[in-house]
């Protein structure tokens, strides 16, 4: 278990000595990621497993143990997270050639030390540790040495140090509480703390819900992903999105949910005043992603707003405090790695290619990228959540659980944001891949062959997990026995619900829609045949485009996609904009310590301070 | 055996579907004082529309639109016909729900490929309107499924059975009435068919469809029609005691949506939206609120 | 009300075709669509047919928006040579098979506009024919026997314009070019392009 945590350290000081050899750097990023996904794969099914330090200095009268424990639940998350990134691993060999190169692997592993470290941490150290670490070495990496991603880093280095000093406070008061820094005791003395005094309890526990709100992205704090995953490296942005978003995910199942579980609380219908909380807040969270991302015209941050709306998804899914529930919200947590990936993974090709990111100014790429719009497709048919791919399944446990408790407006409300998605998903397809070819872009080639392994390869998982759920469920069961709540084994092609007469057989979906495919192929065989014409051969009334210098590129609609939409919402956001709220608090920050500054870094100032330290040395002196 | 179950009911739903939309354009022409075309044109029209060439621009135009026509059948097999299904299914109405959308997507995707800014208007018009119409009818959906316990459209259907009076049309009749305005929509007939636009948009979404792909439209607009009044009659009407039973009540409804169709002029996208959010929605969350508590 | 033509009954005792043909041709006959595009000012004459009193939709016939999802090509009234260019475009972009019909007197001989220098009087010569309806204007009564005319030819296989056009493209084309020779530039200005200045702008 100690090597999960020693190789990829060992192999990032290593890599800082050959940063010349960018090949060499990334292909052993790609060893050491495949290393990873193999191990724990072994680890599979001995919770046993486990290593611990003692230090050498004492706290609550015994010494003070660093420990890591191989969970069903962590190793759920670790396990997902290292395929994911073996997979980016493969794009970043091919996405870092000379022009492109981020040079930022050696802070990714360390990066990918920490993930493990959190994931695995058994005591409230490890743990805070861990996630020290991972929040610096990510802001290293998305400033990536450009100045303008420096600024977006600062906005995510700010507020993740505010989820930081909250997390450090609730550690403190917590383990001060229990006299120990075990996760597990500490989950039982705050059950204990619910019973006797209810407030103390809930300020408790709202330190550690706010850091972990602000880690995924959740109302308040949801602005910082559309700056920090559009600036940071093309290829690290997946992981970004994908991985890193899910670490207050696994906090809020590791220590609110069981704490909720068995406390004693104020119920609201069928389930506790906190968690109902929670719902609304991932409710909001969704709603208010989906509408900002379909006003978007940046792919990335377009992309970066529907993450938030999916973790917000999960956060739903998390609040029903029950099995279906939570069965949904972990395999959201999977679905969202690898559809979200692949997304990512073919923008980045895109952008790779054609060097533009805004999605107005591309078009018609499926002429020269076949191959990448394919797999892009795939990937917003299982985002939009749309059978017989994997999406589907995650959400649609998650819209069971929802109904099946009662919370009306929460469910409302995710079916709002799911067919918002639709419009978001498509507002891309069409505008990069469909439509006109601008004429500077005729000569792009298709992405290379190492990106586009780890793209087939997600295509293929999401229709593999899409046919047959199995292959998540089964270790979801293991994480809900491991947590407490006896669930009847789950079979490998049906999925289980609370209400009545309401299971699932997806493959059998699968199938029907496989013959409903072929009735309709052959609708198409046997009818007249078809004519390929040219592109901008289109009906215009008559007129030919190109007689009046019309370019394709300015024949295309793609810019005011959805402008009746945003006409509709421009008055409501003009009102309530945390963003204008948060610059404005960003900018007094800015101004106190620039003030403060002047002390120190003008003659003047620093005269004053050598008098004033003088008078201090003397009148202490003197008494 | 199961696949030929599969084939007939699908050959059966796109004929019923084609013979309700030619009834629709009869009852239209008699609204107009005119005589209109034989009850079976829209048969005629389709193998006119198989046989002849077509246009196509790229592939996804083919991919798309036979996706279109496969989800669509995928869908109707899953609403239950009077209790009868081409296999033993759950019927669960969230897989309806979003097998719908694959409809839409394979439509969008075909023919926003062929590059025409006239359908990529229509189909961002398309997309809004579908926002709109799916809020008030999930609303009425989850009245219907927290009543029932249950989120399968058989145990709905069956929980009519026995008299004219236990259709739910009498229980929820403020969940009926918002479910006509959001059927209207759901269906593209006017005040909501802002996609549709001829003087507008040039016909939206289908300006540059030809031949066999037009085809597959109306093959995938007809089978749309089925699906959405059997839901109709299964939510609302009680199910149906057998299929004769059944197509009539859906044809009922049917004519009722082509009425509403002849009589209103078209709404803006932004007007449809509102409207969509602001009455059908208010309606229905009463209803909701009223079978909760 | 029965219109009996002599010609097409002795056509019909040599009819060989394959029984696929004659059955497609029966479904084209019933369900011919028609373009909704309006080239001068005979298109006074089609909402006549299509509403209440001379209801065309009984036929089958319905007015469709764009040229890709038309059969019928309707000439209606005069063709200036600026119009001549739109009309052969949106013939070509028809999928086959197409049929043209061509109203009025205009398309036949030039009509009242015979002398003017900027009408095409034969319009024959341009793209291939079906049927002319003559006169200024056509009935209704006229127009709807025409198109049963049509749909008549159209079942018995004998309305194969198209095919006429596909032989003999040399000789049309060449007609064509002569024509829109006439219609180059003559001022300065026309030869003036529009330079289209790229704005950065972003939606938000």
């Amino acid at each position: 278990m100690l090597m999960l945590l020693v190789v990829p350290l060992i192999t990032a000081f290593l890599t800082m000595a050959i940063l010349k050899h960018q090949k060499t750097v990334w292909t052993i990023f790609l060893a050491v990621s495949g290393y990873l996904s193999y191990a724990l794969f072994t680890m599979y099914g001995k919770w046993d497993l486990s290593w611990s330090i003692e230090l050498g200095f004492k706290m609550f009268g015994k010494n003070v143990v660093l420990s890591l424990i191989n969970s069903p639940l962590g190793w759920f998350f670790a396990f997902f997270a290292s395929l994911t990134t073996l997979l980016i691993a493969m794009f970043s060999i091919a996405y870092n050639d000379e022009k492109h190169d981020s040079k930022t692997a050696p802070i990714w592993l360390l990066l990918i030390f920490s993930n493990i470290g959190i994931f695995f941490a058994k005591d409230w150290l490890m743990f805070f540790i861990m996630w020290e670490a991972m929040s610096t070495t990510a802001y290293f990496i998305i400033a990536h040495g450009k100045e303008i991603s420096a600024k977006a880093a600062k906005f995510y280095l700010s507020i993740s140090l505010i989820g930081t000093s909250t997390l450090l406070l609730g550690i403190i008061l917590v383990s001060r509480l229990s006299q120990t820094f075990d996760i597990g005791v500490s989950i039982d003395s705050l059950v204990k703390l619910f019973s006797t005094n209810y407030s103390a309890a809930l300020l408790y526990i709202g330190l550690f819900i706010t850091t972990f709100l602000i880690k995924s992205a959740i109302f308040p704090f949801y602005m910082w992903p559309s700056k920090a995953y559009a600036e940071s490296p093309d290829d690290f942005t997946p992981f970004l999105s994908t991985v890193m978003s899910k670490y207050g995910v696994y906090g809020l199942i590791l220590f609110i949910l069981p704490i909720l579980a068995k406390s004693d609380l104020p119920m609201f219908g069928k389930i506790s005043q906190p968690a109902y909380m929670l719902a609304v807040l991932g409710a909001i969270t969704s709603v208010l992603a989906t509408i900002l991302a379909i006003f978007q015209t940046d792919m990335k941050k377009l992309f970066a707003y529907s993450s938030v709306a999916n973790v917000g998804y999960i956060v739903m899914g998390l609040a029903t405090m029950s099995v279906v529930g939570i069965q949904g919200a972990l395999f959201h947590s999977v679905n969202h790695m690898i559809f979200k990936t692949a997304i990512f993974l073919s923008l980045a090709a895109v952008i790779y290619r054609t060097g533009e990111r805004d999605m107005h100014k591309l078009g018609g790429l499926v002429y020269k990228m076949p191959l990448t719009f394919l797999v892009y497709l795939l990937a917003i048919i299982s985002a939009a959540g749309i059978p017989p791919l994997s999406g589907f399944t995650s959400k649609w446990l998650i819209v069971q659980a929802l109904m099946a408790q009662k919370m009306l407006f929460v469910v409302v409300a995710m079916i709002f944001a799911s067919t918002g998605a639709f419009m978001y998903l498509l507002r891309c397809l069409a505008s990069v891949f469909l439509g006109q070819l601008p004429d500077k872009y005729k000569d792009i080639k298709e992405a290379p062959l190492l990106m586009a392994i780890p793209m087939t390869i997600l295509m293929l998982l999401t229709l593999a997990i899409g046919v047959i759920p199995g292959i998540i469920t089964k270790p979801i069961d293991a994480v809900l026995t491991g947590m407490g709540y006896n669930v009847e084994p789950s079979s490998w092609t049906t999925v289980h619900t609370a209400l009545a007469k309401s299971d699932l057989n997806l493959t059998y979906l699968f199938y029907v829609f496989m013959v409903a495919c072929v009735i309709s192929l052959i609708m198409y065989l046997i009818s007249g045949k078809q004519e390929k014409i040219d592109q901008i051969d289109n009906y215009t009334a008559g007129e030919n485009p190109l007689e009046w210098d019309t370019t394709p590129d300015r024949f295309n609609f793609a810019y005011g996609f959805y402008q009746p939409f945003k006409q509709m919402f421009n008055p409501m956001l003009d009102l309530i904009s945390f963003e204008r709220w948060m610059s404005s608090f960003g900018r007094i920050v800015e101004r106190a310590s620039s003030a403060l500054s002047l002390l120190y870094t003008r003659s003047e100032g620093a005269i004053l301070m050598l008098y004033i330290g003088i008078a201090i040395l003397i009148i202490g002196g003197m008494m | 055996m199961v696949v030929i179950n599969i084939i007939l009911y699908s050959l059966f739903a796109i004929l019923v579907g084609l013979i309700f939309m030619g009834i629709g354009r009869k009852v239209s022409a008699r609204m107009h004082l005119r005589y209109g075309p034989p009850f079976y044109q829209s048969i005629l029209d389709i193998f006119k529309l198989m046989s002849r060439k077509s246009f196509t621009h790229n592939f996804v135009m083919d991919l798309g639109m036979v996706m279109a026509l496969a989800g669509l059948l995928g869908t109707m097999l899953y609403v239950p016909i009077a209790g009868h299904s081409a296999f033993i299914s759950n019927s669960n109405i969230i897989v309806i729900m979003y097998l719908m959308a694959i409809g839409s997507l394979g439509m969008a995707m075909a023919v926003t490929a062929s590059g025409n800014p006239n359908a990529t208007i229509g189909i961002s018009r398309a997309l809004t309107m579908m926002l709109g119409y799916e809020i008030p009818f999930f609303i009425i959906v989850l009245g219907l499924i927290i009543s029932n316990n249950s989120s399968s459209i058989s145990v709905i259907a069956a929980s009519q059975a026995g008299s004219i009076w236990n259709w739910n049309i009498w229980h929820m009749p403020l969940g009926y009435i918002a479910m006509e305005i959001t059927l209207q929509a759901m269906m593209g007939e006017k005040p909501f068919d802002a996609m549709i636009a001829p003087a507008e948009v040039a016909s939206g979404p289908m300006v540059e469809l030809s031949g066999k792909y037009l085809g597959l439209g109306l093959l995938t607009h007809a089978v749309s029609i089925f699906v959405e009044t059997g839901l109709m009659v299964n939510f609302f009407f009680g199910g149906g005691s057998n299929p004769i039973d059944f197509v009539i009540k859906q044809l009922g409804i049917y004519l009722i949506a082509v009425i509403f169709d002849n009589i209103f002029p078209r709404y803006k996208i932004e007007q449809a939206v509102k409207f969509l959010w602001i009455f059908p929605t208010g309606i229905a969350v009463v209803q909701l609120l009223l079978l909760a508590f | 009300m029965q219109i009996i033509n002599y010609a097409d009954e002795e056509r019909r005792q040599e009819d060989n075709r394959k029984l696929w043909d004659k059955v497609t041709a029966y479904f084209r006959s019933r369900s011919l669509w028609m373009l909704h595009y309006c080239t001068g000012c005979g298109a006074m004459e089609l909402p006549p047919i299509m509403t209440s009193r001379w209801d065309i939709e009984r036929f089958g016939i319905v007015p469709m928006a764009t040229p890709r999802q038309a059969d019928i090509l309707l000439l209606t009234g005069y063709a200036s040579t600026n119009t001549m260019k739109r009309i052969i475009r949106t013939y070509e972009q028809m999928p086959e098979p197409k049929w043209v019909i061509a109203f009025g007197s205009c398309t036949v001989n030039g009509g009242m506009y015979w002398d003017s220098y900027n009408t095409v009087n034969n319009v024959g010569e341009y793209i291939p024919i079906d049927i002319t309806i003559a006169g200024c204007m056509p009935r209704p009564e006229a127009i709807l026997d025409t198109m049963v005319k049509l749909m008549n030819m159209v079942k018995s296989g004998d309305a194969k314009a198209f095919q006429k056009y596909k032989d003999n493209y040399g000789y049309y084309k060449a007609n064509q070019d002569k024509l829109f020779a006439r219609t180059a530039p003559v001022l300065e200005s026309a030869s003036l392009k529009y330079v289209h200045n790229e704005t950065e702008g972003s939606e938000q």
